[in-house]
């Protein structure tokens, strides 16, 4: 860094409107933490967000620009504006956006305005990989071998393998979310994984530093939730097991992981304290870990935010979390020590996106035509879903969370099982199959997988449908009648009008059955193919 | 209407007749009807009643109860995936009516033809120009949307024409994008 800004410190004191800087799901499980704790809510929402869900929860709503998110989320003036507009005195930042913008931060302290998350110095420090790991390597925690240190050209890259040895990983100093990342395993590839490393991590993230660690192969990813106040108060709300991903993205978590011992668990939550304290950190943060085996864990990186799966942290220690976010931003003290804190009974997290698992994970978008959530004991959904709300294009795919919480793994598991089955969300294509064929493997039931799983076992969900029990007569004529209805309810669709009123053609797929012009639907075999309408 | 009904990898199918009556009028919930069993020669075994449950999650067919969920999706020719059982799972039905009229090979259902746009988002790259001979599953162009590249692939082999949209271009669902002529018209098959 050429420029060095003068970050703001964090100010702590009683507040009572919040301004929500972001949408959807997470917004709206902020929202509810301001109610829980009798704070008003302020949402801000973009031009294609009027109608979501978030909106109409909160005390006050301002718009802040048009659909893309560079034009609206990820506008600090804009937010800003309105912020001061609505008479906010605080402001969140959610989950991704603008939330891990040390910017960002500092222009809501500039602004008068309290900031509940980590002052902007953390954000910062953390944001930049080298620096953390520089960091956190002083304080004593493990970190995968290799150079914490931006490579200065292609000979300082040799130099470190012949320390470190073959397989290594190149990573954009300023990267995140699995991007701007290179497998080096020969020295043939080294120069021209430099290069391109070096390329892509200008073009994304517009800084050209790369660093390089030893490479582990098939890796689990287990994160420790931190919480701390003002005060220099940090615990740890234990682990959470994210090693089931697609693409870097996250699938499927559970608290606590079958993977580590008790006293690995303790010793990891030890390490993530001490991690969170080099930076002084405050709020709610998570540190990420890569382990080699059930005793081996390197620290990865440290996410300065509330994280997508908080809520498996949240069931199996009765820990809200956001609202300690709320309190701690507030400058009350945590009033539970470490040895207050246990694990009760095991919790998992399936992120349901609007994305069609038989046809390679293609978003789906279009209008929610129905939707039945799952409850009973044990279920807790997160989503900004409704009956009639239309999914826009803009955003990420993630429309809701089915968090369960059992009394052992197995048990949670099977209510995981039970209430992906009750889910009904029709109108889009959702991941829920894939859940459903995940958990029923016997991979997952065991426990025995890493992060290459989804990769390594792509026929996953043909097989699941393979296995399925015999069809009986009974449930033979309901199909049957239950594809007719299907065709009924997509041709008095389409003659409503709503099909195509400028927004996406809801269900592509079935519509498709309308243009089969035909006087009994039967009567001829229909082609219908999600590249085809 | 006569029908067979068969679940992928089931050794058994099964045949039901039902009124056309019925099948233009949609399932009234809490109405009883009827539908008749047949063997595989088409000869009744006997009645089965019917009543949609008011809450359009389950079927009652003499006496068992058949949870069955959402809409379903309509695949490929008589495919269909409906979001049935308890818990519900995905199960792939594949439903024939008995003496389907003869099908005629075209384009239409060779692949090929217009190409849409399945997706509303972004175009980012186009890989091919007008008049390129393509082969099945190579990939047309590309077209961003919630973040994520999607690849447009060729469905047949053939010839494409008339490009519609350039890179940077919005699209939505429906547009169309460009066309392909199938290998086997070309031919003259």
């Amino acid at each position: 860094m050429t420029s060095v800004v003068k970050y703001r410190e964090l100010v702590h004191r009683p507040f009572n409107k919040v301004l929500i800087a972001n949408r959807g799901e997470i917004a709206v499980r902020v929202i509810r933490a301001c109610r829980d704790l009798g704070l008003s809510p302020i949402a801000v929402y973009s031009e294609a967000d009027a109608d979501c869900r978030h909106v109409s929860m909160a005390d006050q709503a301002w718009c802040i620009g048009p659909g893309p998110s560079s034009e609206s989320y990820l506008r600090i003036d804009n937010i800003i504006q309105a912020a001061k507009s609505s008479g906010a005195e605080a402001v969140h930042p959610g989950f991704g956006f603008l939330s891990e913008n040390a910017d960002f931060a500092n222009a809501v302290l500039e602004a008068g305005l309290v900031w509940i998350g980590p002052s902007p110095m953390a954000i910062h420090s953390m944001g930049d990989k080298t620096f953390a790991k520089r960091a956190v390597t002083a304080a004593g925690v493990p970190c995968s071998p290799g150079k914490n240190e931006p490579l200065k050209d292609v000979e300082d890259l040799k130099k470190v393998i012949s320390q470190i040895g073959y397989p290594v990983i190149l990573k954009a100093a300023a990267g995140g979310g699995g991007r701007g990342m290179r497998v080096i395993r020969k020295a043939e590839e080294i120069e021209d994984s430099f290069a391109n490393c070096q390329r892509e991590a200008l073009s994304y993230f517009g800084n050209a530093d790369v660093f390089c660690e030893r490479f582990i192969e098939r890796p689990r990813h287990v994160e420790i939730q931190i919480l701390a106040d003002s005060k220099g108060n940090v615990v740890h709300l234990f682990e959470r097991d994210c090693t089931i991903q697609r693409r870097n993205q996250k699938l499927i978590e559970e608290a606590p992981s079958s993977y580590i011992s008790d006293a690995t668990r303790a010793e990891m939550g030890l390490v993530a304290v001490k991690a969170a304290q080099s930076v002084g950190y405050v709020n709610a943060g998570t540190c990420e870990f890569i382990l080699e085996s059930p005793e081996k864990f390197y620290f990865m990186e440290m996410n300065t935010r509330i994280q997508v799966e908080h809520p498996v942290s949240e069931s199996i220690t009765g820990i809200d979390l956001v609202q300690w976010q709320l309190r701690v931003a507030m400058g009350e003290t945590i009033p539970f020590e470490q040895k207050d804190i246990h694990i009760r009974g095991w919790a998992f997290e399936a992120r349901i996106n609007a994305e069609d698992p038989f046809n390679g994970f293609r978003p789906s978008v279009g209008e929610v035509r129905r939707l039945e959530l799952p409850a009973g004991p044990g279920v807790r959904v997160d989503t900004h879903l409704y009956q009639g709300y239309r999914i826009p294009t803009h955003y990420d795919s993630m429309i809701a969370k089915i968090i369960v919480h059992g009394q052992n793994r197995e048990d949670a598991l099977a209510k995981l099982y039970r209430a992906l089955g009750e889910t009904i969300i029709d109108g889009v294509e959702t991941t829920i199959p894939y859940h459903q064929a995940l958990i029923r493997g016997s991979a997952f039931k065991s426990g025995e997988y890493t992060t290459r799983f989804v990769e390594e076992n792509e026929a996953l969900l043909k097989e699941f449908e393979s296995r399925q029990p015999e069809l009986s007569a009974e449930a033979a004529l309901a199909s049957l009648l239950s594809i007719n209805s299907v065709r009924r309810e997509n041709s008095s669709y389409a003659e409503n009008g709503n099909a195509n009123n400028g927004q996406s053609t809801p269900g592509s797929r079935q519509e498709t059955m309308n243009q089969v012009q035909s006087t009994s639907p039967w009567s001829q075999a229909h082609r219908l193919d999600a590249t085809r309408n | 209407m006569k029908f067979k009904v068969h679940q992928k990898g089931d050794a058994q199918s099964w045949y039901f007749e039902i009124s056309d009556q019925i099948l233009e009028q949609d399932l009234q919930p809490g109405r009883v009807l009827l539908a008749t069993k047949l063997n595989e020669e088409m000869k009744p075994l006997g009645d089965v009643q019917i009543r949609l449950h008011r809450d359009r999650r389950s079927i009652c067919i003499d006496n068992m109860v058949i949870p069955f969920f959402g809409a379903g999706t309509l695949l490929k020719g008589t495919d269909a995936r409906i979001k049935m059982g308890a818990p519900a799972t995905f199960r792939r039905i594949a439903i024939e009516q008995i003496k389907p009229i003869a099908i005629k090979r075209s384009s239409s259902n060779l692949g090929g033809g217009d190409q849409k746009s399945p997706l509303t988002g972004k175009v980012l790259s186009i890989l091919v120009t007008d008049g390129q001979k393509v082969n099945e599953g190579d990939v047309l162009m590309t077209i961003e949307a919630m973040k994520m590249e999607n690849r447009i692939q060729a469905e047949c082999p053939g010839v494409i024409q008339n490009i519609k949209v350039q890179s940077g271009a919005s699209v939505s669902v429906g547009d169309l994008l460009c066309t392909l002529i199938p290998a086997a018209d070309e031919n003259g098959k």
